[in-house]
This record gives structure tokens, C-alpha cells and sequence, in this order.
């Protein structure tokens, strides 16, 4: 799975998560781009993450994320 | 040793600093021992016998965090050391925080009869210390800390400028810092900076808290003998009084660590301007906030997230029902406050306070789930911009604030209940009986002209960090202030700062202590 792919399937994630086809990630896109993106909804996204891609993170893994970039060079370097 | 006292201003700080950069000029390593020198010699300068106590402490978590780091194959035995460091912390703070205060309630209700006075001074900063260390060693555990030689985390823990009152550091954002190539290197900037940023801490506590603590004081001292108008001038007169206090020792801290080339986080960002009691939280001693989200509150949401998504679609997993938002946002929520309001002390109220903010912002978080959806797909969102919108919503996360303060600063509830009974008229628009000082300080002074003006400028001013924004004050983003106010290393400045200085020396004629010195 390359960082595209990862990208797409976080996009599903997010857009079921608020409810919202019209949300488009990027690399460089940040909680505060997105309206109602708070720690709580944050953490309902890596949850389904965790589902998603069959992996588990720490807490402190996720506190250390600026952006869906950082996101997604975790999830790949946790699925190798 | 405040840092609002002659020794600390022109003896203390000059010498630690010009040895520092004599030092730094020959070694990195050398300079940040020295800090670690002074900033036991700072402690010391409180309470020797309490100085054990620190290194101790220091000594015991470097220990867990070696063992953990060296353990690293053996999961089950990292979290057994872990686990004990953990709970010797907990034990060591609730000894010296909790148990003289638990021991007076026993006995006041007939449960105990120790006979003896038990009296245990609590010693400066150990919320602090204790907090930052937990957090140290959690991330050790975690395998985001790396572990480091001694030297940078004494200094680390100890660092004069967070060691009292804060802000609560996280290791990853300061270790590195002490261990850069340029620690210790001189910077006409960093001492400017510092300088300016420090005055302004100063002009805050000395020229503005300290005038505001006299009434606060008194009016506390006697809840019951408060008017409609009395008791409203006590609340805010305390509501502004601590946040100066508070907000101008952060200041201080702030600038005395970029002294030394080290940048601290924001602690405050114009709390009173918050239009949401979540918004807040994100504004007023945010390491703190920062701290029990990381290491309280999402590990907690993280836990019960799973186990929701591991039972349900994920449609339904999320907080959008009445079992969902209990266990996901109700739950961790309350953990997190209770456990802020009694961080702050032994007394039941501090225990309410914390209920009741938590409270505030379950309901907050509701809101935001359960009401009127604010954008519709596609629709601009455009009631939020609306001015009397965000003007009821600035006025009610005020009320509710004020409300967590009488509770923070009243001797015990009942004295709370009735501050806020005269606040409501219970008391009338008289003042019932007069203790002798109450109204002299009340009628002589320009008090309601003063809050007024307080106001405004809280609201209207940029704050201290968005002042500095040009030369990264903190860590992390800041939005600058208008260009014209903007501080430079320039003239103007200089005689600001200068100003500024003079006015809050000459104001300083007995050092007060910090109110958060106590917590």
C-alpha cells in the first residue's frame, strides 16, 4: 500500500466520520482545516484507523501529529 | 527567592546568567550543568531540608527511567517499573498535598483522635516536579522520550524559571533544546528579548495584581457582610487579580528561560476573551490542560473508542448517541477536570470546581454534537460570525468562569455559596454589617473605574506572546499583534521597557508571593 492509497482510504474514514462528502485530504492538511475537527473526533478518526488498517497506536503517537502527512508516514511505517 | 525580589533581580539572575555564558563560551555540556547548580541553589534558597527532597525525587525517577530504557525487551517488567514509579510519586505528593488535610477531616467529623497537631509544610512545586516526571517516564515507557545523561534532566526538572509554578514542560519539546550545539552561546537578542518580556510579567504582578489583592482578600475574609455590588466587585477584582498573578509569573517565566536561550510553551493566550468554556481551557494554563489531555484524558477516550468500534459500525461508534457520548466524552471528561480541580488542593470546593468546569464542558461538547447543526454540506456557516452571537457566548463562558472562581478562592463552600447569594442580590444592594475594613478599602478606591479599564484592555489588547511574535516568544504559532505595537530591539522599546521597570521596582517594596505557589 503506498501513501496515495492511504491517503484515499483516511479520506473515506473522515468523510463517514463527519458526515461530509466535500472533505478532501491532503498531506498538508491539519485538524484546523477541517470545522468540528476536535481532539475527541480526532480520536474517533485513529480509532477507525486502527480498524482500517489493522494497527494499533499510541497515545503518544498521536499527540506528535501536525498533519494527515505525519498520519500517514505512521500508518505506513506501522503496516510494513 | 521570588522573582519578583531584589536578590533574585540584581543578584541571583545577573550571576547566574553572565557565569552561564562565561561557561557556555568554553563548554555546552558545563553550561547546562551550572544550571542545574543554580536552580538547586534556588530551590535551597526556600528550604534547604526541602532541597533533599527534590534531588531525591529527581534521583528516584531518573532511576525508574534508566531501568525502563534498560528493560526494553521485557514489556511486562517495564510496566512494573513503571507502575511503581507512578505510585511512589503519587504517594510522595498526597503525603506532603493531602494527608494533613485528610487527617483534619477525620478528625473534625470523630473518625480519628490523633491528639497532636500534624502539620506538614507542603514543599514549593511539587505538583509540578511530580507532574512533569510522571510524564517523563510515561514517555520513556511509550518510546517517544528518549533517554537522556543526567545532566540535561536535572537541568530539565529543575530549571529555575517552571520548577515553582510551572509551566508544565514536556520533555520532548525541552531536552533538545539543552542539548543543541547553541546552548549557551550569547545572544544580544535572547537578553533584550527577555528583558522586555520579563518587565512586562513584572508590571503585571507588582503594578496590577498586587493592587488587586487587598480587596479580593477582604471581601473573601467576609462573604456574609457583601452587597449586590460589593460582592460582584470582590469576584472580578479576584478574577483579575489571577490572572495578572498568574499570567505575569508565566511571563516572567518565560522570559527568564529565553534569557538563557531556552523557549518555553505559552502558558495563557487572552483566556477572558474565550467565547466557549472549551475555548477556554485552550487558553488559560494551558500546559496544564495540555498535560491531563495527554496523559488523563486520551488515554482514556482512546480505551473506550476502541472497545466502542470494536462492538459497533463505525457510524454508530461515535459520540452521536446518549451511551456514546456518556462513555466518550462524559466519562473521560469528568476523570480529567476532577483530577485538575483536586490537583489544585486538599479542600472539597477545589473538588467541585473541577466538577463543575467538567460539567461546563460536557454540556459544551453537547452542544456542539446534539444542537443546532451550525453548516449544513455546502452552506457557509455564517451564525457564528454574527456579532451578538459571539457576544452572548462571550458573556455566558464569563459567568461560568466567574462561578469557578469564587469557588477556587473562597475559604470552603459555604463561604462560596455565599459570595454567590450576595452576587444574586441575597444580601440586597446594602452592605448588611460592616467589618471595619471592608468598606474604607471599598469606598476609597477608583475599584469599579479600575475593573472597567481592566476590562477593556483585556479585551482589546494583544497579549504578551502576540506582542513578541516577530521573534518566536514561545514555542509553537502566534498571531502578531497590530505592526505598530509590535516589540523590536529597537529605541522606542528600550525606553519602554525601561519605564515599565523603574515603575514596577519602585512598586516593589515587599515582595508578594505567587498565588499559584501555593498549589
Amino acid at each position: 500500500m503506498n501513501e496515495q492509497d492511504i491517503i484515499l482510504q483516511l479520506n473515506t474514514i473522515v468523510r463517514n466520520i463527519f458526515d461530509d462528502d466535500s472533505i478532501v485530504l491532503t498531506a498538508d492538511t491539519t485538524a484546523e482545516d477541517i470545522d468540528g475537527w476536535d481532539s475527541m473526533k480526532h480520536i474517533n478518526i485513529v480509532v477507525a484507523a486502527e480498524g482500517q488498517f489493522g494497527v494499533r497506536f499510541l497515545t503518544s503517537e498521536i499527540e506528535l501529529l501536525r498533519n494527515v502527512g505525519d498520519f500517514v508516514t505512521l500508518i505506513s511505517r506501522k503496516i510494513k | 527567592m521570588l522573582f519578583n525580589s531584589f536578590e533574585f533581580i540584581f543578584g541571583f539572575l545577573p550571576a547566574s546568567l553572565l557565569i552561564f555564558y562565561a561557561i557556555g563560551s568554553l563548554d555546552r555540556k558545563l553550561a547546562t550543568l551550572w544550571l542545574a547548580v543554580c536552580s538547586i541553589f534556588f530551590y535551597a534558597c526556600w528550604n534547604y531540608r526541602m532541597t533533599a527532597l527534590l534531588l531525591a525525587s529527581v534521583a528516584f525517577n531518573y532511576l525508574c527511567a534508566f531501568l525502563i530504557h534498560r528493560c526494553s525487551e521485557n514489556r511486562y517488567l517495564q510496566n512494573a517499573i513503571l507502575t511503581f514509579g507512578i505510585l511512589v510519586d503519587l504517594g510522595v505528593l498526597i503525603f506532603y498535598k493531602y494527608l494533613s488535610a485528610l487527617i483534619f477531616f477525620l478528625e473534625e467529623n470523630g473518625v480519628v483522635t490523633a491528639g497532636t497537631k500534624f502539620e506538614i509544610l507542603l514543599p514549593l512545586g511539587i505538583s509540578f516536579f511530580t507532574f512533569t516526571q510522571i510524564g517523563f517516564l510515561i514517555d520513556v515507557r511509550q518510546r517517544v522520550a528518549k533517554y537522556r545523561g543526567p545532566v540535561s534532566y536535572v537541568a530539565f526538572v529543575t530549571f529555575f524559571p517552571h520548577l515553582i509554578a510551572g509551566p508544565i514542560l514536556h520533555n520532548r519539546e525541552i531536552l533538545p533544546q539543552f542539548e543543541d550545539p547553541r546552548m549557551g552561546r550569547f545572544s544580544a537578542e535572547n537578553i533584550a528579548l527577555g528583558l522586555s518580556y520579563f518587565a512586562i510579567g513584572l508590571m503585571k504582578k507588582i503594578l496590577i495584581a498586587d493592587n488587586l489583592a487587598g480587596i479580593a482578600d477582604n471581601g473573601f475574609a467576609h462573604p456574609h457582610a457583601l452587597d449586590l455590588f460589593g460582592a460582584w466587585g470582590v469576584t472580578l477584582a479576584y478574577t483579575f487579580q489571577l490572572y495578572f498573578d498568574f499570567s505575569g509569573y508565566s511571563d516572567m517565566a518565560i522570559a527568564l528561560a529565553r534569557m538563557f536561550g531556552i523557549i518555553f510553551p505559552a502558558n495563557f493566550n487572552s483566556p477572558y476573551k474565550a467565547t466557549s468554556i472549551i475555548d477556554f481551557w485552550q487558553r488559560w494554563h494551558m500546559t496544564l490542560t495540555r498535560y491531563l489531555m495527554l496523559y488523563v484524558y486520551n488515554p482514556l477516550a482512546i480505551r473506550v473508542a476502541r472497545r466502542r468500534a470494536a462492538r459497533y459500525p463505525m457510524a454508530q461508534a461515535g459520540p452521536e448517541s446518549s451511551a456514546g457520548f456518556t462513555q466518550l466524552v462524559v466519562f473521560p471528561t469528568m476523570v480529567a477536570m476532577g483530577l485538575a480541580g483536586v490537583w489544585h488542593g486538599a479542600g472539597l470546593q477545589f473538588l467541585i470546581f473541577g466538577v463543575m468546569h467538567g460539567s461546563f464542558l460536557c454540556i459544551n461538547h453537547a452542544w456542539r454534537i446534539f444542537g443546532p447543526r451550525r453548516r449544513k454540506k455546502g452552506a457557509v456557516k455564517d451564525v457564528g460570525k454574527n456579532p451578538i452571537v459571539i457576544g452572548l457566548k462571550f458573556v455566558l463562558t464569563f459567568l461560568a468562569v466567574l462561578a469557578g472562581w469564587i469557588l477556587f478562592r473562597a475559604a470552603s463552600l459555604s463561604d462560596a455559596v455565599a459570595v454567590i447569594n450576595a452576587m444574586v442580590g441575597g444580601n440586597g444592594l446594602r452592605l448588611p454589617e460592616l467589618p471595619q475594613s471592608l468598606p474604607a478599602v471599598w469606598r476609597a478606591s477608583w475599584l469599579p473605574l479600575e475593573l472597567a479599564a481592566l476590562f477593556l484592555a483585556l479585551w482589546l489588547l494583544p497579549n504578551t506572546q502576540e506582542l513578541f511574535a516577530k521573534y518566536h516568544p514561545i514555542l509553537g504559532k502566534v498571531r502578531p499583534a497590530w505592526a505598530v505595537v509590535c516589540w523590536r530591539p529597537n529605541w522606542a522599546w528600550a525606553f519602554v521597557t525601561i519605564v515599565l521597570w523603574v515603575a514596577a521596582i519602585m512598586g516593589l517594596t515587599a515582595p508578594t508571593r505567587f498565588l499559584y505557589f501555593q498549589f
